[in-house]
């Protein structure tokens, strides 16, 4: 054991360091933080003006007059809601361009706004080019976040290097020029390159795919796409990363290249309810919200339970973690029980933390396949109490009942293991009682 | 003095700040602690006395020591952060800024 700590540390820690500090990956990580508002704003139009139930075809009582009550009110608020929402999710795509731009000229200290104008104009012309030469705004909702994140990398790289290289920088210093419009036109001749290799680009691959390149970056990523959206895929992943956290990794080496796999199903979900497709017929299972809400229930490694365990133990050490990280728990944040129990090199707990997590996701997994449970199509973030949080993701009680159902599977499983960890603290304790008196 | 802890996202170590917060006070230290996430990092980085790690990215530690040029950065050892023990955090970030 004691090898495989040290080879850990000497080796994946460098990979993992290399993976979570690359540009690309942080400025993307920046982008999403940054749209955390947008899509729970989305998600919220989305749910408001939806109700779940059609309330002409219930019975009469309570829940009727509420789903009465509520469809009256999506249907006022329908008109500036769904503008909000097409605001919002419909464009996101075009958000995440602007964010790349920003984040990455941040990245190098580009003072001007012109990179984040390139990134944006390069995924225009990328997203809406079309062979009858007319514009499509398609690509712009969450079908075009693939071709955004790489338009958006290259063109903003392009520029980059070619205004670094004063690549046929026109120099209007000392001519009484606002500094602000030294740089912008300075770097005309750069910008004009970028966007002419993007439009050229394009129409290439217009030309010889009869698409875009929306088209041909859905062809290349469907494969990794499904591979995440399947049940192998997703407990592997969530295997490995359970193993990250036992060395106390953060789960970000993982997540941070997955989440634009976990935003693209997700938002595309989202998109085929808000076109009339029913929550049991989505597209995608392993979402940002299946993950986040019905596997992390607690934080990683599913430790709701374990929180609840540690509050009522008899180890004077293990119930101050639980008082700790009860409250944090509700949020599904745990850092305080993996380093304070810990969890961390803990033996004991390292069978449980790392196969409940993708339990959940086998069990969630297949409730949703067999439409026995709705799928997620809205994210009241990550943050959100995790019954609560299925509930409002699906719109659907029995996903609530499913993630209650999941909170007791998971502290059954913890159960043993636990008590096992407890004894050992507990004959600790009182060994050091014995010491004191003695 | 200016503190800056890090973390993934920011949100573990604020149960953390909050703590180290109440604890300056005690101490009578005019001390600011801010919780950012790691990939914000770079554009905090100005007038800060010191960084400190959430121990779940202290695999960052020597790249970020590297570039911050000269200002201390340490990481909170794993029980510290699990027991949120300020004091002894805080008695650390304060020898490493003395050092």
């Amino acid at each position: 054991m004691d090898k495989f700590i040290s080879f850990m540390d000497s080796k994946i820690a460098p990979i993992a360091n290399k993976l979570a500090r690359q540009k690309y990956l942080q400025a993307l990580q920046n982008t999403f933080l940054a749209l955390i508002p947008f899509m729970t704003i989305g998600s919220f139009a989305l749910i408001i003006i939806s109700p779940p139930m059609d309330y002409t075809k219930m019975g009469p009582g309570a829940l009727r007059t509420i789903f009465y009550g509520w469809s009256m009110v999506a249907n006022f608020l329908s008109p500036m809601l769904g503008y909000i929402y097409k605001a919002t999710m419909s464009v996101m795509s075009l958000y995440v361009a602007i964010g790349l731009g920003y984040n990455l000229a941040k990245h190098y200290k580009l003072k001007s706004i012109l990179p984040i104008f390139i990134t944006t104009a390069s995924f225009f012309i990328a997203a809406t080019m079309s062979s009858d030469a007319s514009i499509s705004f398609t690509y712009f909702d969450a079908s075009g976040l693939f071709t955004a994140i790489l338009i958006s990398i290259g063109s903003f790289e392009l520029y980059r290097i070619l205004a670094e290289k004063k690549v046929g920088y026109i120099n209007l210093e000392g001519g009484g020029v606002p500094p602000a419009l030294t740089d912008s036109i300075g770097n005309l001749v750069p910008s004009v390159i970028v966007l002419g290799a993007v439009s050229v680009v394009s129409y290439i691959v217009l030309s010889l795919t009869g698409s875009g390149i929306p088209a041909l970056m859905a062809v290349i990523m469907t494969p990794i796409v499904k591979s995440v959206d399947s049940i192998w895929g997703v407990v592997i992943l969530a295997l490995v990363v359970m193993i990250f956290w036992w060395f106390g990794i953060h789960d970000t080496v993982i997540t941070g290249p997955l989440s634009p796999f976990l935003v693209n199903n997700y938002t595309a979900n989202m998109t085929a309810f808000a076109a009339g497709t029913a929550a049991t017929a989505l597209p995608y299972i392993v979402t940002e919200p299946f993950w986040w809400t019905f596997m992390a229930i607690g934080g990683s490694g599913a430790t709701f339970g374990l929180a609840i365990l540690a509050l009522t133990s008899k180890s004077k050490q293990i119930k101050t973690i639980g008082k700790i990280t009860m409250i944090p728990a509700f949020f599904n944040i745990n850092e305080p029980l993996i380093f304070g129990l810990p969890i961390m090199y803990n033996p004991t707990l390292m069978i449980p933390f790392t196969l409940v997590m993708p339990l959940n996701a086998v069990v969630t997994y297949l409730a949703m396949n067999s439409g026995l449970v709705a799928r997620t199509f809205a994210d009241a973030s990550w943050n959100m109490f995790s019954p609560i949080g299925a509930l409002i993701n699906t719109m659907d009680v029995k996903a609530l009942i499913l993630v209650l159902f999941m909170i007791v599977i998971d502290t059954i499983i913890y159960l043993p293991f636990f008590k096992t960890y407890e004894k050992q603290k507990l004959k600790e304790e009182m060994d050091a009682g014995e010491e004191n008196q003695g | 003095m200016n503190i800056l802890l890090v973390c993934n996202a920011g949100m573990s170590t604020g149960i953390m700040k909050m703590k180290l917060e109440q604890e300056a006070q005690k101490r009578n230290l005019d001390a600011t602690i801010q919780a950012i996430p790691m990939a914000e990092l770079d554009s905090y980085m100005e007038g800060v006395s010191a960084i400190i790690l959430g121990p779940q990215i202290r695999f960052a530690l020597n790249d970020i020591k590297k570039s911050a040029s000269g200002i201390p950065v340490m990481a909170i050892s794993p029980q510290d952060f699990g027991m949120m023990n300020a004091s002894k955090v805080l008695d650390d970030v304060l020898a490493e800024i003395n050092k």
